[in-house]
């Protein structure tokens, strides 16, 4: 592809790192996780570039590839299950890159998310970036009422994680 | 527990990513799906390399121009049939896009990539086998030629046995292509179909 290209998909990329950043946020629970799957998510949007054909926004199409290889990247987040089998129950709010600033509840949060599965991590990652339930379901190829169960299901999981590591709010 | 208060807090986080100034400047994929693309592109050129050096076996084994024939009968059809799995796995190496869909669309079509490769890795060990039968027989037939005797001059013993050792190996050859290949595709193919299974729930 040409340099124009490039830029041209650098500079998109740019303007939505914030979908970069909170989907690994979600799928990567260290800081060197979270930097290879970032790597692992621009490498595959630059790949599907050639494909994308602007008839949606660049977003929607980035949500998509983005939260697609964060699920199928498959060996980290074996990895990531099998130190969750034997990480202590309550969270450890200050993780490497906590910074005292950062709202705690947030970050909280974030480690909650890392105990649900990959198709939970997805619906509340789009939930949180406000989607509605049809925005949801088209995005992960389910229909308006599975995606309201799933969301429902998720946000009461997360509830039920939190409450049983000592935290509430 | 409040989401809107929580999706504010989201909403203000800010965005730590370092965005490359060039393409060049990405590291190599460590994607698993991108690693078996990576590894088949390795395996392409040894896979042609050797369907075209088996078709030297009759002279490095000095098979009598007599059984060119049937040796290389069988070959046309391995090399003719390998080319069709050839294909096939290339095609699999240059697919693009398989992650633009919506999620159950995506992962439907890599899973499926995934098993089709599983067992076009399979069929193509398979296919191999009776080339090679008959390329062994041919050997163990021409080496008793040299020695003034002939396979019909075998005890029955030693026939069972090699009846025996053609089935072990045979045996022992496809189960070793499913665990090859199960190990390879199968933990990821699973995965998958856990993820699937889940979005049908």
């Amino acid at each position: 592809m040409s340099s124009q290209t490039e830029a041209t998909f650098l500079k998109l990329v740019n303007q939505h790192k914030g979908i970069l950043y909170k989907a690994s946020r979600i799928y990567a629970d260290s800081t060197e996780d979270r930097e290879d799957l970032q790597q692992e998510i621009l490498i595959q949007l630059w790949k599907s570039f050639q494909t994308f054909k602007g008839d949606s926004e660049f977003s929607t199409w980035m949500y998509r590839v983005a939260i697609n290889t964060a699920i199928t990247y498959l060996k980290k987040e074996k990895k990531r299950t099998q130190n969750q089998t034997d990480a202590p129950e309550h969270f450890e709010v200050q993780s490497e890159d906590y910074n005292p600033a950062k709202d705690k509840q947030l970050e909280i949060f974030y480690n909650a998310v890392q105990k649900l599965n990959p198709l939970e991590k997805a619906v509340i990652f789009y939930f949180m970036e406000g989607m509605s339930h049809k925005e949801i379901g088209s995005n992960l190829g389910l229909s308006e009422g599975n995606a309201r169960v799933k969301l429902n299901r998720t946000k009461e999981k997360i509830q039920q994680i939190i409450k049983k590591t000592g935290y509430e709010f | 527990m409040n989401f809107d208060q929580l999706k504010e807090q989201w909403n203000n986080e800010e965005s730590n990513v370092h965005i490359p100034d060039t393409i060049e400047q990405l590291k190599e994929s460590k994607h698993p799906i991108e690693r078996i693309r990576k590894s088949m592109k390795k395996e392409f050129p040894a896979q042609i390399l050797a369907v075209i050096l088996i078709a030297f076996f009759p002279l490095q084994f000095k098979f009598p121009s007599s059984q060119y024939v049937i040796y290389y009968t069988s070959y046309v059809m391995m090399a003719v049939i390998s080319c069709y799995y050839l294909f096939g796995f290339y095609q699999f190496y240059k697919q693009t896009g398989i992650y633009t869909g919506n999620t159950k669309n995506s992962l439907w079509k890599i899973y499926h990539e995934l098993r089709l490769n599983m067992e076009r890795y399979q069929s193509f060990g398979f296919l191999l086998l009776p080339h090679f039968l008959i390329t062994i027989g041919l050997v163990i037939y021409n080496t008793l030629e040299e020695k003034g005797k002939s396979l019909s001059g075998l005890s029955e013993g030693y026939q069972q046995a090699l009846i025996l050792a053609v089935l072990i190996g045979t045996l022992g050859l496809v189960t070793s292509i499913v665990l090859w290949t199960k190990y390879v595709y199968g933990r990821n193919a699973k995965q998958l179909e856990k993820i699937l299974d889940d979005m049908d729930e």
